[in-house]
């Protein structure tokens, strides 16, 4: 067996533990919130009643047994019914995926393709005069400014002034083409501030870092033009800062989203999370996490595997 | 050009590939946006209808929170409705007619009213509905509010007759509550219908789908009972809890009626829009401090210390900081007119009085925790209160928590526990019926801060026997008002306002000019016309 599939094997067992640990965690973190569900749904029910709601759902089953139950059903495949709706988790999850993977994808995308250049632009010393210095200035904005501030900001220049961009409500592409561009430029711009600025800031300081190694310079001595140089050795040699960040980046856009998705009224997956646990509705939550935590650590496998690839010492375990 | 090439044995990307990827990924994010939730607004019949709150619980009696009611009274209809006065005027039943004495309702249905599956509605749907709402196995709430039901009957397809024990002058109104609403007890019955996911009315329009704190899609009910209404094919509602996102839908034309709730800057914000008009009902609703007279250890078993607390409260202040028409208010809401300040011992703010009853009560500088779910109107009326308290020497420390945790503190622990809490209670459509909440033994969620004062419950049950002409009335709200005040148990701060907002140049939304206190705020939806 070749290196690189151990390396992956390894990989996907690690994930799966991982896995079942974030099942325990969650089901126990979101019933240890003060505020049951029937509590919540009817504050002012009288104790019968709500025991009634309880019992009707499951709820008032030892907790062990609701667990296993629930993670039963999950092996096959079934979320299982929003306590609220009792409606389909999954198809709400039908829905709701593709709104906040192309919210999250294009933020991702625009984070790329901006942050990037403009970070390589300002670390390999294109002394184009202000254009670095105003690089780094964006760069530190983004970061330090928070989601919150940037998605109020714009809805305030958007409920100030007919601009051409629209929010509170949702189309798809297929539906109105226009439309939908219109309302996804807000929380796209919003999502990719800080990934422009951290992406940057890694493409900057990882570049820099390359061009100071031994090898940049006996390619420049062998007589390589400085395109070749950047082409050949420094995007290869500071690709992989950049993949670790945008990875991590990934993983912040599935935080980033549930605010955005308030803010701006988009009917994601953030957005379902967020109401499940307003109203401590387990099955939507429980859901939700395992979905999220299942991208999150298969990101971060593919992350690891693209180290391994990029990187031959890492799946041989040589960190000399 | 290859896409690849080759460099020391190895693949990497050159510029070209990098733009291709780059390309397929906007392209598979734009496609995955085409997935999407599709809500195929019909931009010429379809009204757009934002508002802050999801509708939860959607079974019409144990429904308890005002953002379900809103959704409800779209779909069901009661016995009757109310005007833009809240005098009651027909609903299902075209007409009624009540006895001298004030115990028999004969209401007389509407000919050939049905629900939006067709099917007739009989009388014995409504009785089996008010029936099944004040069963107490049902869990509702608000058969406290129906008055003494003796009992119910039918003589033909079209009378239902309700008689009580005794006089109760809100009835007609309450019929119109959307708890009180007409269910079809034959689909109940027989299992077909889940009135905790499903609905099936005789509203205006019907649910269509529902994507939970997001949107509900509603459509025209073909069997409506108005010829020619609804004027629209369809009611999309937009769960949107921020205010900028309404108003820059209402800005873009996307939201057609916007619904701000008691936003305190909501009015403000929507006076730079054009062609909006902005709507700030008279509301019966309204905001009071609770205070924990029911815990051994709460300092608010004593009275005195309650009552410094009351006279602490800056109430003009608390309107002035919820701007939007918000009024101080009494224990009956300024619309009933029915108990004058001027003859109360304990309202107008006096803080000397209040340090001298701390003093009298043996009470120091002393320190409490307030629950608080954040948000701006909260926020602003618990600053004040805090400043209120700080004048006489009582520290109050804001807890912020969603919710969930606040519900559970305040209306599952029993007692509470917690000192003291803003909350806000519908104000329905007659004086006598909030002070019915002030009667633990009866209402049952308030035992967790209400002290069990016979006197008092006997008070306010002895309101329910009163016809809404009888001469004694007036004395006895009186009575019960200042009783309430000097218990300062239940303390009331000020009216709860909502304002409500819509695109003039695009829909005739006039009707929805009324006064409530039902939380019907889209009153007239059937009668909204898209220009």
């Amino acid at each position: 067996m070749g290196t690189l599939l151990r390396f992956i094997l390894g990989r996907i067992a690690s994930a799966g533990v991982t896995l079942l640990g974030v099942s325990v965690v969650v089901f126990t973190a979101i019933r240890m919130i003060p505020g049951k569900f029937e509590e919540v749904l009817v504050p002012r029910g009288n104790p019968e009643f709500r025991a009634a709601m309880a019992e009707k759902l499951g709820l008032d089953q030892p907790l062990p047994v609701q667990y296993f139950k629930w993670l039963g059903d999950l092996l096959q495949g079934d979320f299982g019914l929003s306590l609220l709706t009792v409606k389909p988790v999954a198809e709400e999850f039908a829905n709701r995926v593709p709104v906040t993977a192309e919210i999250s994808l294009l933020a991702a995308l625009v984070a790329l393709v901006v942050g990037v250049p403009l970070g390589l632009m300002v670390g390999l010393g294109k002394q184009i005069r202000g254009v670095t210095t105003a690089g780094r200035l964006f760069s530190g904005f983004s970061i330090s400014v928070p989601d919150f501030v940037v998605a109020s900001m714009l809805l305030y220049f958007l409920t100030s002034y007919s601009l051409w961009l629209t929010a509170g409500t949702w189309v798809s592409f297929g539906d109105d083409p226009i439309g939908h561009i219109k309302i996804v430029v807000a929380p796209v711009v919003t999502l990719s501030l800080f990934g422009i600025g951290v992406i940057a800031a890694t493409s900057r300081h990882s570049a820099i870092s390359v061009l100071r190694q031994e090898h940049v310079t006996a390619a420049i001595l062998r007589g390589a033009s400085p395109g070749q140089v950047i082409r050949r050795h420094v995007i290869r040699n500071a690709s992989i800062p950049v993949v670790t960040i945008a990875a991590i980046y990934l993983g912040y856009l599935l935080g980033g989203t549930i605010l955005v998705e308030l803010i701006y009224s988009v009917p994601g997956v953030g957005r379902y999370m967020l109401n499940g646990v307003l109203y401590r509705d387990y099955v939507v939550v429980q859901a939700s996490v395992m979905l999220a935590a299942t991208f999150f650590i298969v990101l971060n496998m593919l992350s690891d595997i693209a180290y391994a690839w990029l990187d031959p010492r890492i799946r041989t375990g040589d960190q000399q | 050009m290859k896409e690849f090439q080759d460099l020391n044995n190895k693949t990497v990307p050159t510029h070209r590939s990098w733009i291709k990827q780059v390309v397929i990924g906007t392209v598979a994010a734009v496609g995955l946006g085409a997935l999407s939730i599709s809500p195929t607004y019909a931009q010429d019949k379809t009204i757009v209808w934002g508002k802050k709150l999801e509708a939860t619980l959607l079974d019409p009696a144990t429904s308890i929170l005002a953002s379900s009611w809103e959704l409800l009274h779209v779909v069901y209809d009661g016995l009757t409705d109310t005007d833009e006065n809240m005098e009651a005027i027909p609903g299902l039943a075209e007409s009624w007619e009540v006895s001298a004495d004030g115990t028999q309702y004969v209401f007389k249905l509407r000919q050939g009213i049905k629900f939006s599956n067709g099917r007739d509605v009989t009388p014995d749907d409504v009785i089996g509905s008010l029936q099944r709402m004040m069963d107490p196995k049902t869990g509702s709430f608000f058969r406290l509010q129906l008055g003494n039901v003796k009992s119910m009957s039918s003589s033909d397809s079209r009378t239902v007759t309700i008689e009580l024990e005794e006089p109760y002058a809100p009835l007609l109104t309450a019929l119109s509550s959307s708890m009180a609403s007409i269910i079809p007890m034959k689909e109940v019955n027989d299992g077909s219908l889940d009135l905790q996911k499903d609905t099936l009315g005789t509203g205006p329009f019907m649910v269509e789908s529902h994507a939970m704190g997001d949107e509900w899609v509603l459509v025209r009910n073909p069997h409506y009972y108005e010829p020619g209404l609804p004027k629209a094919d369809k009611l999309i509602v937009r769960i949107m809890p921020s205010d900028q996102a309404l108003i820059a839908g209402l800005r873009s034309g996307d939201v057609h009626v916007a619904q701000f709730d008691s936003s305190p800057d909501a009015k403000m914000l929507l006076q730079t829009l054009d062609n909006v008009e902005i709507v700030q009902n008279q509301q019966s609703n309204m905001y009071w401090l609770v205070v924990n007279a029911v815990k051994e250890d709460s300092p608010f078993t004593n009275q005195l210390v309650r009552q410094a607390v009351a006279l602490s409260i800056d109430r003009k202040q608390i309107a002035n900081m919820l701007g939007g028409g918000a009024q101080p208010s009494t224990a009956f809401a300024p619309m009933f007119n029915a108990c004058d300040a001027n003859q109360l011992d304990i309202f107008e703010r006096d803080v000397k009085r209040a340090k001298a009853l701390l003093k009298e009560a043996g009470v120091g500088k002393m320190t409490l925790d307030m629950p608080n779910v954040p948000g701006a109107v909260n926020d602003a009326m618990y600053a004040v209160l805090q400043k209120n308290f700080a004048d006489i020497g009582i520290t109050v420390n804001i807890e912020n928590m969603d919710e969930g945790t606040w519900v559970s503190k305040v209306w599952v622990d029993n007692p509470m526990s917690v000192d003291l809490t803003g909350l806000w209670y519908a104000g329905y459509s007659d004086a006598i019926m909030v002070p019915l909440w002030l009667n633990p033994n009866k209402a049952g969620f308030t035992g967790g801060y209400q002290v069990n004062d016979a006197e008092m419950n006997a008070a306010v049950d002895g309101l329910r026997g009163l016809a809404g002409d009888d001469p004694s009335r007036p004395a006895a709200l009186q009575n019960v008002c200042n009783m309430i005040h000097t218990q300062a148990n239940h303390i009331p701060l000020v009216t709860r306002q909502e304002t409500m907002a819509y695109r003039s140049d695009l829909i005739d939304a006039s009707g929805i000019k009324h006064i409530d206190g039902y939380a019907n705020n889209l009153a007239d939806v059937e009668t909204y016309t898209l220009h």
